[in-house]
């Protein structure tokens, strides 16, 4: 019930205790006839002044709302009731009240006390209103297309944001590429705008020759560039126009990054992308992921505005194999959660899961061939720079150098003699104190402190 | 004289318990084998559902497809969900249009009130052809034994009968109010429902003429069928017809409400699947029907008895005053009757609740709801204080009950003990200084009655309790004589402490083990208190064989704290009954339909407690305030029928001996 | 001298005797099982009961009215300790109220003899109690008005459902747990069959037992600090917690919960929890930013074995080994 409505049960109770009082005047009238030696005038004046009295009462309570209905009922109706009766029982005085009651008004005073007190019980309990939840909330079941981009988000930013901080998510995206207009802070180019971007890159003259032709196949990742019909068919689009659209170049910059590198974001004078395939390991993205995220991407510049995405909701995906669930099955227990190493696990497994691979080449280590980050050749490498007059760390041997390197990367960052400058500093994460266990620090260390170019080179 | 009034209490009960158990054999029989024939049913329509399919997939070649869809609740042999052919639209989302306001209280309370008060009109009117069936029954089996006797059976059976027509006509009244309120305030979610439940809707209507026409019949009749003892039976087979008729009916009505708690025979969007038996027969619909009858039969007991107190506080003479002191006892004896099985008909329902969704259970039980249990708790509290003092009361005025109204107070402590032990909630409302004075959440003493354990025994013990008193109350005024009664007293008492042994011993046995296998140990603690109602009545019963007399019940003698008792109990069987709909209604929270039509009225809030204990409050009084009115109507028709009494017979019926 | 005199002073010398010289020797610091209050309290009746019987005092039922209500009363409030909420000392005062009401009124004599002395009082025939009772009346109520308008600065109350309802769903990890048919997946083994192995580790299962202490190692890593190294609540820092968190032993916490529900608040914990029924004050942080699915499940698999509990299961085979038993 609203505040400024009535409160029904003592509206209700104040039209019974007037028509009560009707009742007694009427009683009172029909004593003064039958008996002697009553001043009628007078007890009929009392009685039908109260009677009056209560009418206008319970008028007045139709004027109030629910609160002053309340504290006028106890604070004054009430009152005023219960000194009626007190008159009632003077006007009766040793004539024997008990007889004079009818059971109607005794049992009706009874009810009425037992179900008020039982409604003031309720009202003695604590009170909580527990309104529905928010509408949104209680849609279970398929995605809309909202959620579909928020997966995407997560994806490359990661469920948590705290503020001030960079997070990132499974994709590792914003290790490199910035997403901000302005934020041109990046090893990779800026993602702002892309959605533009994308109908328009295919059609310029760079992209159809450089670094491969469209139509050939490109070395590392084996996907034919700007054919969206040969891309391999556990990604490929299902349905959708014929020609190379937008949503096609996002997916072909994804699964195949050397296949168009943008100016002034490449090596080998901009024919090799830094990026690693993202379907492939340590990223692996499903299709449904890399969905989401194409998705995230249309949509990301026009917040709560989805018209731009293309890319079909799981459910109504023609080409998903494994139905809706997949990316549940696939996205949920490992990779979203935050990453921790116990230890447990074998090295490569450790080090993928970190995501070492992406930026560092480490011989063993299969794919592990980054180009982000210096080569992990420590055997030789670490005493040279303990040497190293720049270096200001606190190690004196190979593998308290590692350790250093892992928890503290800013610690020394160590000159790219291929590019003549400081490899960027800042660019590996720092959190790797919260990821791993000491068991799996002391494993990592002992397996990066063993590295050493591979023979042949 | 003896073994005759013997008879006539034995048929008395044996006829209630008859009388209940064919009301129960239908749910019974359903849990009985329910699963499986349900399961088995479901088998066949899965069967018969793939040949349609089949045979159409052959026929249906170029025409549309009919599509098909996944129930929400219904599944097959192997526990997939069933499919059904799609043969409705789908649920609506509502909007603002969908619901129309007054201003002066939300739609959904004016729907309330209006719901309310029509089940209320409509419980007391299901109830009272039961109890005319019952009691003219009894009238026509004692007419040979004890013509006087059977006269005023039959009587009270006629006078029950004519309050009742009037009530009926009202029912139908606010029937109409509720089903325009409905219409009016909520015409989306009115039209799902008419759309679904169409043929309901009508079969059920048409049910209402059938039942106008027998009751008309029946009580008009009543003159003419009086005398032939033919058609005197034919009289009373009309009565059981009207009773199946009044029940299909409120199974009829059951089927919308249980449809919104738990839904069934529809997809997930809400969509019909085209089988209305299973939109009509979802999971609570037995249990929900069960309960319902049992609880009529109590709350048309409350009324029939609070009718009867209010005409005895009025009676001018004394034979009136006898009349109405026995109804206030029949009417007694049949609530109690009817109390005494239906924890167990709500213990089945839960059970079906928490089967239909767990989440819903512990709303119930845990969550939101919790508190409105603690009230449950506090109202059976008060039945029980009623029934008892009801009880004592009525035993001071048996003659030779002096020699066991000096128990009466033990009881009354056995009572409070277990009553307080009750009451003691799990979670107890503090402030935080009474929370460091306590040293934790839970009270080292009073901690442990939180538990269902604790509460279980008490709750079993207060029925043990009362039975005992009922025991000592039907020969308090009988001097045993049987050559064996020393051996069946001491039958009784064996019986009655080895029962409260056995549920104490379990009651702290449970302290001890899991919650799921706890939940067990209230199986054997409910045998036992089953078993001293049945074993202890039936030996108390035939130990009066031959018994002495110390006197009659003086009837007409009731105290006045015994009138009110029944006041008592009639009012809080009004409230619960309230209460309980309440709960059951609300837990559906934001849901017209549970998780298939969202309520996104404004007043799709669940109310907090105190605003809804006003509303049960207005709900209890003002329904009140229509039976004096329907009463007083009712008796303005009645010719003053002088209570006249054969001489040399003792009007007030020797009930007890 | 007037029974029913002798009778009043009885009680009210012997309730003042024993309050104040026999109560202290009841209540030492150590407990013991002659030597506690509520031996004290059974003397107290006994003494009642004997002296009335011994005297062959009979007082009239409006007495023993007031007798039994302040025994009650007496009990509630200085007997049963540590003393209870005042919620639940009203309600129990009620109970007791509506007790001695029932035993007043169990027969129309016995309720007429309690009248009787009220009657006489407001007719006039006790003068002097009349005029005691009307003036005190007056002051009573003025009393209490006082106390209820004289303004005090309580602490507000703490309401509190312990057992929250919990969402159909969860999503934990980015990954839907339908809350009713979600099971441990650790859970390997038929259950109770480990309960004997208690505390010990069971040779035979392997690997039931490896997860059991892999839990018991996250269990120590993350939760003791809390929930306490006995499973119990009483961790290091406990005591600063309001409510105090959960007791696992108590037969009221995961013993009468599903696997799930102990999920759904692991991972979700206090910030999780619903909005009806706020304010929650639950202090447990949401677990699934610190742990991983399985480490949760292992945690959790880890609270049953410690405790020997079993998890609440519904539906068939939960009711049947029950009722079985």
């Amino acid at each position: 019930m609203l505040p400024e409505q009535h409160d029904i049960l003592f509206s209700f109770l104040s039209i019974m205790f007037a028509v009560f009082a009707l009742y007694v005047f009427g009683n009172v009238i029909q004593h003064c006839r039958e008996r002697e030696g009553i001043n009628s005038t007078l007890w009929g004046g009392i009685f039908g002044a109260m009677a009056i009295t209560c009418f206008l009462m319970t008028v007045h309570m139709f004027s109030l709302v629910q609160g002053d209905q309340l504290v006028f009922f106890f604070s004054t109706y009430l009152w005023t009731i219960l000194f009626m009766l007190l008159v009632w029982g003077v006007f009766f005085k040793s004539n024997k009240i008990e007889r004079q009651s009818a059971p109607i008004i005794r049992a009706f005073f009874f009810y009425t006390t037992i179900s008020v007190l039982l409604a003031g019980y309720t009202n003695w309990l604590p009170q909580q209103r527990s309104d529905p939840p928010p509408k949104e909330a209680a849609v279970v079941g398929d995605m809309t297309m909202e959620e579909f981009a928020e997966m995407g988000r997560v994806i490359i930013f990661g469920a948590k944001q705290v503020a001030g901080q960079k997070s990132i998510g499974k994709g590792q995206c914003p290790l490199c590429h910035t997403f901000d207009p302005g934020d041109h802070m990046g090893r990779c180019p800026n993602l702002f705008g892309v959605e533009k971007r994308s109908h328009d890159r295919v059609k310029e003259d760079r992209y159809a020759t450089s670094p491969v032709a469209v139509g050939e196949v490109e070395p590392a990742s084996g996907i034919v560039k700007g054919k969206h019909d040969e891309v391999p068919e556990e990604y490929r689009r299902a349905g959708g126009p014929d020609e190379f659209i937008g949503e096609d170049y996002l997916r072909e910059s994804l699964m195949c990054p050397t296949c168009y590198v943008v100016k002034g974001f490449g090596k080998a004078n901009d024919t090799k992308s830094p990026m690693p395939v993202i379907v492939k390991p340590p990223i692996s993205l499903s299709r449904v992921e890399v969905n989401a995220v194409v998705a995230y991407l249309q949509s990301k510049d026009t917040p709560g505005e989805f018209a731009s995405v293309t890319v079909p909701l799981p459910q109504d995906d023609a080409g998903n194999t494994g139905g809706a669930v997949v990316e549940e099955d696939s996205g949920g227990d490992e990779e979203e959660g935050p990453v921790f190493v116990t230890g447990n696990e074998d090295i490569q497994t450790m080090i993928n899961t970190l995501g070492c691979p992406l930026c560092h080449t480490i011989p063993g280590v299969e794919g592990a061939v980054g180009e982000l980050g210096p080569k992990l050749h420590e055997k030789i490498n670490a005493p040279e720079r303990i040497k190293d007059p720049n270096y200001k760390g606190k190690a004196t041997n190979t593998k308290e150098y590692v350790k250093e390197s892992i928890l503290c990367p800013g610690c020394y960052v160590v000159f790219n003699e291929e590019a003549g400058e400081s490899y960027p500093d800042g660019l590996m994460p720092t959190t790797f104190g919260e990821q791993l266990s000491v068991r799996a620090l002391d494993k990592l260390v002992d397996f990066i402190s063993q590295t050493e170019p591979p023979a042949g080179s | 004289m003896l073994g005759k009034n013997t008879r006539s209490i034995g048929t008395l009960s044996l006829g209630l318990v008859l009388a209940l158990a064919i009301y129960l054999i239908p749910g019974m029989t359903g849990i009985a084998d329910a699963k499986e024939a349900f399961a088995e049913q479901v088998f066949a329509e899965e069967a018969f559902a793939k040949e349609v399919q089949a045979e159409e997939a052959v026929e249906g070649e170029g025409e549309p497809e009919i599509e098909w869809s996944q129930d929400v609740f219904y599944k097959d042999w192997e526990g997939n969900p069933l499919k059904g052919p799609v043969s409705g639209y789908a649920a609506p989302e509502l909007g603002p249009e969908d619901y129309n306001t007054y201003e002066f209280a939300p739609s959904r309370i004016i729907l309330w009130v209006a719901n309310q008060q029509h089940l209320y009109f409509g419980s007391f009117v299901l109830a009272v052809p039961i109890f005319c069936m019952i009691i003219e029954f009894i009238g026509i089996r004692t007419r040979d034994d004890d013509p006087v006797m059977a006269d005023k059976y039959d009587r009270l059976a006629r006078d029950l009968m004519k309050v009742s027509l009037t009530a009926y006509s009202w029912t139908a009244i606010l029937g109409g109010i509720l089903l325009f309120t409905f219409i009016t305030l909520f015409p989306g979610f009115f039209k799902y429902m008419a759309g679904i439940f169409r043929p309901v809707m009508h079969v059920y209507a048409l049910m209402f003429l059938a039942e106008s026409g027998v009751l008309y019949v029946y009580y008009y009749g009543w003159d003419k069928m009086m005398d032939d003892k033919f058609l005197k039976w034919i009289h009373c087979s009309l009565s059981v017809l009207l009773n199946l008729i009044g029940t299909v009916l409120m199974y009829l009505a059951n089927s919308w409400a249980t449809f919104m708690q738990a839904p069934g025979g529809i997809d997930s969007e809400g969509r019909f699947l085209g089988n209305i038996w299973h939109v009509i027969h979802s999971t609570l619909w037995n249990p929900v029907g069960v309960h319902r009858i049992l609880g009529n039969i109590v709350f048309g007991g409350g009324i029939v008895g609070a009718y009867a107190a209010y005409h005895y506080l009025t009676a001018k003479n004394e034979e009136e005053k006898a009349h109405y002191d026995w109804v206030c006892y029949v009417a007694m004896f049949i609530a109690i009757f009817g109390l005494i099985p239906l924890p167990f008909a709500g213990y089945w329902l839960m059970k079906e609740v928490y089967a239909f969704r767990q989440q819903m259970g512990i709303t119930l039980m845990g969550g939101i709801m919790a508190w409105l249990f603690i009230i449950q708790a506090v109202m059976i509290g008060l039945l029980f204080f009623g029934a008892n003092s009801y009880l004592h009361n009525g035993m001071a005025r048996v003659k030779g009950s002096h020699r066991y109204m000096k128990y009466c107070k033990y009881m009354v402590l056995l009572l409070i003990c277990c009553f307080t032990m009750w009451m003691t909630p799990h979670t107890i409302v503090m402030t935080p200084a009474e929370l460091k004075e306590m040293g934790g959440a839970q009270h080292p003493v009073v901690g442990h009655f939180g538990v269902m354990s604790a509460k279980n025994t008490a709750v079993n013990l207060m029925i043990t309790c009362t039975v005992l008193c009922f025991l000592l109350y039907q020969r308090a005024n009988k001097k045993i004589t049987v050559p064996w009664a020393t051996v069946g007293n001491c039958w009784i008492t064996a019986i009655f402490i080895g029962a409260a042994a056995n549920i104490i011993f379990l009651g702290v046995y449970g302290y001890f083990l899991p919650a799921n296998q706890r939940v067990g140990l209230s199986v054997p603690q409910v045998t036992s208190t089953l078993t001293t109602l049945f074993a202890g009545t039936a030996i108390n019963i035939s130990m009066f064989k031959d018994s002495e007399s110390y006197g009659d019940i003086q009837w007409g003698t009731q105290s006045k704290v015994g009138t009110y008792a029944i006041f008592l109990l009639a009012i809080s069987f009004t409230w619960l009954m309230g209460l309980m709909g309440y709960i059951r209604s609300s837990v559906r929270l934001f849901w017209h339909v549970t998780e298939v039509v969202r309520d996104n009225s404004v007043d799709a809030y669940t109310l907090t407690i105190g605003e809804a204990g006003k509303m049960l409050t207005f709900n209890a009084l003002f329904v009140w305030v229509q039976f004096v009115v329907v009463f007083w109507v009712g008796s303005l028709t009645a010719k003053k029928i002088p209570a006249k009494a054969p001489e040399g017979v003792p009007v007030p019926a020797q009930q007890q001996q | 001298m007037n029974k029913n005199l002798v009778s009043f002073l009885v009680f009210v010398v012997g309730l003042a005797v024993f309050h104040n010289a026999i109560f202290p020797i009841f209540t030492p610091k150590e407990v013991g099982w002659i030597l506690n209050r509520y031996v004290y309290f059974l003397l107290f009746v006994a003494y009642l009961i004997i002296t009335h019987l011994l005297l062959r005092l009979s007082p009239p039922v409006s007495l023993k009215g007031l007798f039994v209500w302040s025994v009650g009363f007496y009990f509630y409030d200085y007997v049963l300790y540590p003393h209870i909420p005042w919620t639940l000392f009203i309600t129990y005062m009620v109970m007791w109220s509506i007790g001695t009401f029932l035993y007043i009124s169990q027969d129309p004599e016995t309720f007429r003899e309690f009248r009787a002395p009220i009657v006489k009082t407001i007719i006039g025939e006790y003068k002097l109690a009349r005029i005691v009772v009307f003036t005190a009346l007056p002051i009573l109520v003025g009393f209490a008005t006082y106390n209820t308008i004289y303004p005090s600065f309580q602490e507000p109350v703490e309401l509190r459902t312990v057992h929250p309802a919990p969402p159909a769903t969860t999503k934990v990890h980015g990954k839907t747990y339908p809350l009713e048919s979600t099971n441990n997946p650790f859970r390997i083994d038929e259950q109770d069959n480990y309960k004997d192995s208690f505390p010990f580790l069971d040779a035979d299962k392997h690997e039931y037992m490896k997860y059991v202490t892999e839990g018991g190692t996250i269990f120590f890593q993350n939760c003791h600090y809390c929930h306490g190294d006995q499973l119990n609540g009483l961790g290091m820092f406990s005591h600063v917690f309001n409510p105090t968190p959960a007791n696992f032993i108590d037969p009221g916490t995961i013993a009468m919960l599903q696997e799930a529900f102990l999920f759904w608040r692991v991972s979700k914990g206090g910030p999780g929890l619903p909005n009806e029924s706020t304010p929650w004050s639950s202090a447990m942080p949401p677990w699934e930013e610190h742990l991983k699915t399985e480490e949760i499940w292992k945690v959790i698999l880890f609270e049953y074995w410690y405790t020997g509990w079993h998890p609440r299961t519904f539906g068939t085979e939960g009711s049947t080994s029950g009722g079985g038993e």
